[in-house]
Formats: C-alpha cells, sequence, structure tokens
C-alpha cells in the first residue's frame, strides 16, 4: 500500500511540473517583474531542485505535515479536513444511489430475460455509462431548479447545521455523478444473476417448490452480488474524479473543486495532498470491497 | 356615556393609527436590511489591493475599501475620501480629505494614513501598484488633513489610477499587525461600507456593514456573501432559482431569457475592454506590416458580433471602447470588411498562396468560437489556421517566455479606468504586456507626451494621433467591444451598473 503511494505521489508531482505554467506568475500577476517573480519562488521554495522539492514533501507527510497552499499559505491538512466532508458525502450518496437503482433494475432484468424490461434497462444503462457529466448536472438542474422550482441548484449546507437544506443540495449532484455507476452496477448485476440462475443449485430449488422471488433474493443474489462488489470497489477512483466535475458545476466546496482550483494555479502542494488522499481514499476502498466479500461469500476467508 | 367616549375615541386613535401607517408605508424609500448573495466568477487572488492584479478581486475590493477620488456612471472623477483636489501645478496635486473617517479596525483615516498607503505602493517589493505611481517623486502629510503629492513629471492619468487599487487605503494599524508574507491577503482593513465577516475557501466570502461608515445612512444591506460560480450557466440557474441575488455577468445567448423573465432586471452597459488578437512580430510573417493589414481586412467583425456575440457588443475600429472617454475616436478609420483588398495586401507582401499559421486562444467556449471564426475568414484568403484552445496559465506562460509564441487572441482593457495605462502597457516598446515585441519610436514618444498633458481637449488629440498610427501599424488586431451585462433579482433596487464592471453595493437596498 505504502508502494503504491509513493509511485503515486510521485508521478502526480512529475506532471504537475511538466506543465507549463508558474505559479509565482500566478499570484503576482503578469505586471510583475522577472526579479519579483525569482524573489517569490525562493521565497517559497521553487528554486530548488525537483528531487530536493519532492523528498522534502516526502519526508514531511510521512510525518503527517502535508506543508502549505502556495495560493493561500493555509496549511493543506487543513484545507483539506475543511472540504473533505462534502466530497465524502457526495460519494457516499452518489454510491447508494447507483446501488439502489442498479441492483434492482439488473435483478428485474435477469429476472425478465429478454423482455422489454430486459432491453430498455440495456439501453438506459448504455445512455448513462455515454452521458457525460457537466451535460446531465446542467439539464437536472434546468428541470428541477428552474421549470419544477422545487430543489435549490448549487451550494452546500452543513447537515449539522441544517439537514433538509444539506439533502436538498445533495440530489442532483448525486444523481449527476451516480448514473455512470448505475449503469454499470445495472449491467453487471444482470449478467452475474443470469449466471448464477444457471446453477444447478438453483434448480434444485425450484424442483423442490421453492418460490422464484425466495430462490432470487435468498439464494441468488448472494452469490451474484460478489462480482457486483468488485465492480463498484474498482470504480470508486472514477467516483472521485467525477466529483471534480460535478463539484465544479454545483458550486460544492469539497476537495474536488480545491484540486481543481489548485491545477489551475499551480498550487503543487495542494495538488500533492490532494491527490494522496484521494489515493488513500481509492485504496480503502479497495480493502472494504474485500471485507465485503468475506461478509457476503462466507467461502471467502483470509489468512 | 362612557362606552360613547371611548367608542369616539377609539375611532380617532384608529383613524391616526391609520393615517401614520400609511405615512410611512407608503415612504418608498430605502429599506435597512437583508443579506444578498452575488454570483463572481472566481476567487480572490488577494484582499490587499497593493498585490491584486486580478480583475476579478475588485467586485471585493471597492466593497471593503474607499479610493482617495472615485468616479460615476458617467466615468468622471468625483469625490471620495479625498473631499477636493487642487493641481496646483503641472507637477503638484494637493488633496483636502474628508473628516470624521475611521478603518474598521477603528483607527482614525487621515493624511498620515495616505502618505503610508502611498509610499507602501511605491516601494513594497511586490507592490503591483508602481506603474501607475511612477510620476510620483514624494508625498507630503501639509497637516491631518491635506496631502501633497510632488511629481517628477506631469502625470495627468494619476487621477485614475487614484481612483482604483492605487487610491484605496488600507490601515496602517493592520498593515503593521499582518506583516508576515502573506500580509493582508485574507485580512481586509479599509475605511469601505462593507468589512469582513468570513471565509469558507472557494466557496463565499462574507462581508457585513460598517457600522462606523462616513456616509450617512449607508450601506442599506446588513451583508453581502460574494459566491464565485464557475460555470456560467449555473449563474444564470442560479439567479432565477432564487438562489442569488446579483450576477456579475450574462453570457450572451442567455440574455434574452433573462429579459423575458419578469423577476429579473437586467442592466446592460457599454465596456471598456476589448477582445483582440495579438501578433507576435519576431516571428515571420506576422514581421510584415502588410500582413498584419491584410489578416485585419479579412475579417468580418459585424457578422461575428451579430453571430457570436449575438448583438452584445460593437465592432472596434481603435483599441479603446466608446465608453472610454476621450480616449474614443468614431472617427477612426479602421479596417472594413475587405477580402480583396486583403488578399492584394498578401500577394504584395510576398505570399499570394497564403501560408500556415498557429493560432492559440484560451480553452474557453467564447474564446474557441472566436477563434474558429477567424479560421473561416482568413482560409478564404487562402491562410490556413490551426486553431489550439490552451489552458489560461499555460498559455500565459508561453507568451512570458517563449518569444516565438504564436498569436493568440486576449482580451484588453475590461475594468482598467486608466487609457493611459493601457496605452503604455500595450503599445510602448518597453510595454509589460508587449510580447509581441511592437516597436514604434514615434507611438513611444506620443505616449510620453500624453502622460504629460492634463488638457483634456489636447489629449484627445494625441489619443487620435496615437491611434492612427498603432492601428495602421496593426500589432494586433481589435476585434470588438463587449457590453457589460449584470442580471438581479427583481427585489434588488439600486443597483448601478458600471462601465469599469465592478460591483458597487453601498446603495443597493432589498425591497
Amino acid at each position: 500500500m505504502l508502494v503504491v503511494l509513493v509511485i503515486v505521489s510521485f508521478l502526480s508531482f512529475s506532471l504537475m511540473h511538466l506543465v507549463p505554467g508558474d505559479p509565482a506568475v500566478g499570484l503576482l500577476g503578469e505586471d510583475a517583474t522577472p526579479e519579483q517573480v525569482a524573489a517569490l519562488r525562493e521565497q517559497l521554495g521553487l528554486d530548488r531542485p525537483l528531487l530536493v522539492q519532492y523528498s522534502s514533501w516526502v519526508l514531511k507527510a510521512i510525518k503527517g505535515d502535508l506543508g502549505v497552499s502556495l495560493r493561500t499559505g493555509q496549511p493543506i491538512t487543513e484545507a483539506i479536513a475543511a472540504r473533505i466532508k462534502p466530497t465524502i458525502q457526495l460519494n457516499i450518496m452518489a454510491l447508494l444511489f447507483a446501488l439502489i437503482v442498479g441492483i434492482p433494475l439488473g435483478i428485474l432484468a435477469a429476472a425478465r430475460h429478454e423482455s422489454i424490461l430486459d432491453g430498455g434497462s440495456t439501453a438506459l444503462a448504455m445512455v448513462g455509462v455515454a452521458m457525460p457529466n457537466f451535460w446531465l448536472g446542467i439539464l437536472l438542474m434546468l428541470v428541477f431548479s428552474i421549470w419544477l422550482d422545487v430543489l435549490p441548484p448549487m451550494g452546500y449546507v452543513d447537515p449539522a447545521v441544517n439537514l433538509r437544506e444539506n439533502l436538498l443540495r445533495m440530489v442532483m449532484p448525486s444523481i449527476t455523478l451516480g448514473v455512470g455507476l448505475a449503469a454499470i452496477v445495472t449491467r453487471q448485476t444482470r449478467s452475474s444473476v443470469l449466471e448464477v440462475l444457471r446453477e444447478d443449485f438453483v434448480r434444485t430449488a425450484r424442483s423442490k417448490g421453492v418460490a422464484e422471488r425466495v430462490i432470487l433474493l435468498r439464494h441468488v443474489l448472494r452469490n451474484a452480488l460478489v462480482p457486483v462488489i468488485t465492480v463498484v470497489g474498482m470504480s470508486v477512483g472514477r467516483l472521485m474524479g467525477g466529483a471534480v466535475v460535478t463539484e465544479f458545476i454545483f458550486s460544492i466546496p469539497g476537495i474536488g473543486r480545491l484540486a481543481l482550483d489548485a491545477v489551475f494555479t499551480r498550487d503543487y502542494p495542494a495538488v500533492q495532498g490532494v491527490v494522496l488522499i484521494m489515493a488513500v481514499g481509492v485504496l480503502m476502498s479497495y480493502f472494504l470491497v474485500d471485507v465485503a466479500y468475506t461478509v457476503i461469500d462466507p467461502r471467502v476467508r483470509y489468512d | 356615556m362612557v362606552r360613547r367616549f371611548s367608542l369616539k375615541w377609539a375611532i380617532v386613535a384608529l383613524v391616526l393609527c391609520l393615517a401614520v401607517g400609511s405615512a410611512t408605508g407608503f415612504a418608498a424609500g430605502p429599506k435597512r436590511g437583508g443579506v444578498i448573495d452575488v454570483a463572481i466568477s472566481s476567487w480572490y487572488q488577494t484582499l490587499d489591493p497593493m498585490v491584486s492584479t486580478s480583475g476579478h478581486d475588485r467586485h471585493l475590493l471597492y466593497n471593503l475599501y474607499n479610493t482617495l477620488l472615485a468616479i460615476n456612471e458617467n466615468f468622471e472623477l468625483v469625490p471620495e475620501l479625498a473631499e477636493s483636489w487642487t493641481v496646483i501645478d503641472e507637477e503638484t496635486i494637493e488633496f483636502s480629505l474628508r473628516r470624521g473617517v475611521t478603518f474598521h479596525d477603528g483607527t482614525p483615516f487621515d493624511a498620515e494614513a495616505v502618505k503610508f498607503n502611498l509610499e507602501r505602493m511605491m516601494h513594497d517589493p511586490i507592490s503591483a501598484r508602481k506603474t501607475e505611481l511612477q510620476a510620483i517623486d514624494t508625498v507630503e502629510a501639509i497637516d491631518s488633513h491635506t496631502v501633497r503629492l510632488n511629481l517628477k513629471y506631469p502625470d495627468a492619468g494619476l487621477l485614475y489610477a487614484l481612483a482604483d487599487r492605487a487610491g484605496m487605503m488600507v490601515s496602517p494599524a493592520a498593515v503593521q499587525a499582518h506583516s508576515g508574507p502573506r500580509g493582508l491577503t485574507n485580512e481586509p482593513v479599509g475605511t469601505g461600507p462593507f468589512k469582513l465577516d468570513g471565509i469558507l475557501l472557494d466557496d463565499h466570502v462574507r462581508l457585513v456593514r460598517f457600522e462606523g461608515y462616513w456616509e450617512e445612512g449607508l450601506p442599506y444591506l446588513d451583508g453581502v456573501r460574494f459566491r464565485p460560480v464557475l460555470e456560467e450557466p449555473a449563474k444564470v440557474i442560479g439567479l432565477r432559482a432564487g438562489e442569488l441575488h446579483i450576477i456579475d455577468t450574462v453570457p450572451p445567448r442567455d440574455v434574452n431569457a433573462v429579459r423575458r423573465d419578469s423577476r429579473l432586471r437586467y442592466y446592460e452597459v457599454d465596456g471598456t475592454g476589448t477582445n483582440q488578437v495579438l501578433f507576435n512580430l519576431r516571428v515571420e510573417p506576422f514581421d510584415n506590416k502588410l500582413v498584419r493589414q491584410a489578416l485585419n481586412y479579412a475579417i468580418d467583425r459585424q457578422a461575428m458580433v451579430q453571430a457570436l456575440l449575438f448583438g452584445h457588443g460593437t465592432p472596434a475600429r481603435g483599441p479603446f471602447a466608446p465608453s472610454r472617454g476621450y480616449a474614443y475616436h468614431p472617427d477612426l478609420e479602421g479596417y472594413e470588411y475587405n477580402p480583396q483588398k486583403a488578399r492584394e495586401l498578401l500577394a504584395e507582401a510576398g505570399y499570394p498562396d497564403g501560408f500556415t499559421m498557429v493560432l492559440d486562444v484560451i480553452n474557453r467556449s467564447a474564446d474557441r468560437q472566436w477563434g474558429e471564426a477567424l479560421q473561416g475568414f482568413w482560409s478564404e484568403i487562402g491562410v490556413t489556421v490551426e486553431l489550439r484552445p490552451t489552458e489560461q496559465t499555460t498559455l500565459q506562460d508561453r507568451w512570458l517566455n517563449q518569444p516565438d509564441h504564436p498569436t493568440n487572441i486576449r482580451s484588453w482593457g475590461a475594468g482598467t479606468l486608466n487609457p493611459d495605462l493601457d496605452l503604455i502597457r500595450t503599445f510602448h516598446s518597453e510595454g509589460w504586456w508587449n510580447w509581441g515585441g511592437y516597436k514604434n519610436e514615434q507611438v513611444d514618444e506620443l505616449i510620453a507626451q500624453i502622460r504629460r498633458t492634463y488638457d483634456e481637449a489636447e489629449r484627445h488629440r494625441l489619443y487620435r494621433a496615437v491611434q492612427e498610427l498603432v492601428v495602421d501599424d496593426a500589432p494586433n488586431i481589435n476585434l470588438f467591444h463587449q457590453t457589460v451585462r449584470y442580471a438581479t433579482a427583481g427585489n434588488v433596487q439600486g443597483f448601478v451598473p458600471m462601465a469599469d464592471w465592478a460591483i458597487r453595493l453601498k446603495g443597493v437596498w432589498l425591497e
């Protein structure tokens, strides 16, 4: 796990420094003289050799110090801590949306195999995957905030302050972010349910006279869910990436927005910090997926 | 007997109440109170006027700070922190300061504060205001409320500079208290109608009424939240959904929808900006004036304004927009749409079969559309354009650090009050925005002359002379001047749209 984090952080560091653009110029503006820019670069430690900059970052990161934002001077850990709640909430709600919509739809499609429902859900899934986030986001805003006037279009309210406002503002972003994953979950559920339905034990259960619904829900589902969980686990990275665009459209102050602003202003420590946190998040989700396997499938055991 | 007595007095009392009630009710004056949400286009670069170079900062700065002088809707200079000023001679200006003004931290505003501020802006290593205040030699505090500026040479543009960020007065005590590298970036202390209440980084900036503000009765609003909303459609949606009260721009294609919505108010005024194509004169074939002129003639600017700006702008004949007062000359010839002449000029320049070029544009939908339009126009005269939409910071890096950078599209002058500044930085051979390497000694001389001229009629004449040269030399193509468009919720009153685009809120109230 540590090796992965090192590789990821080194890659993001290198990529950011390969991209043209100078954060000192961004901070001082285009009117700055070359001397002013050089002075600021020295002040910010940007004139040191790249490997020195990277290793100094790693040494501090190990101790939990992610440095200070070039743009605002705020400690990165503070900046991330202040904004991680909305992103986590957004990701969880998008995931829930994907599961709540995707799994039942997938089961139905498999149960009514080859029917209109099956074909319809397949088509819907394809549209869901192909649809660009930002297009869907703006469309939802138009429909629900202007035409129907039932949801506020943007912003974030802390759930501790006002839970209702918080949830109202999270509905559209969650759907926007979750649609792609919902489509994937639908397809995966459908195909793995179909596969399990073909197994011998299902035939046995049917011949014993067990009701179809019981077969589906009690016997088939737990087996079929394993590949679905795999697919969901692997998509967490995708969710985090999608959160950047979603937060941008709906003006949610999460770490996705932080990452975007950091990249545009070449705020290297902020980019490093956010990438690291996101990598940790993705790795943790893989771990949780492994744990989930043991719960769903008692045959799976780890030494 | 008692009952009738009471009834009569009850009726009298009732009538009196109604009379008083209707008198106050019908008084349609401004109401105090309320907090509004204003959408702006980006998070601020800094709240310290000395360092600020981003135009978006001005929305916040003009509400947190006052300037020595101010401009009104007609772009005329009016008093603000300076009650009056006298140009004693060409190189001496004296300001008489307003009394009874305090900073947000309670310290008094006086001549010493003005001296402190101007000297700071002139001498601090990271001050971005040095060039605007270049002409000042010394600042004297004659008495507690009189300041004298002794100039090295006459500089008429200085008065306009003092109506912008260079004239914003910061509390000296605050500067001394925040002497670290971040300084006053997030700690503004001015004399303005609002003071900073709090920030949620990248989400909103909260301002509240400054109860000690010097203008009687102002501001009306209790507070303001400035929210950077990066997606333009989201701004309009937010306004229509009641989430925002004022938005700082309306995309041209949304103007009709906003106008038709009776719950909103729409404002449009001439802007001060110009959208331009900048040539790099160090790179062939753009070192050849005939080529640059040819490319100018090949563009149908009117068509671009109609199709891409939906009519919200004017084709440009020179670098200065109609709202720039004496700098603007409606009778400048400019370049009419004449593809035939363009082809002739190209042939004369030695490119009868045209050539291939690269055009960099900022990766925004508007800029890309302009680039595509130019691609189309120029292909008709044999010039093939490779369009390169690029991220803004990368593009800036290219202009600054790559001497052979390609032609690019940029906008200019939006939000600048002082036309002298635009002239110097873009067209002077040592101008810091003159990345294309344009040099014309006559232009340099005229610019030097303009800076020394206070007389407006003479300035008008000189501006004409310099613009004729600059348009003929064509180091850039002046495309068009956009209008400035705002929209507010229906219950927002007292909003005055300004050509320099900054949103000023002291006179705004909610119905």
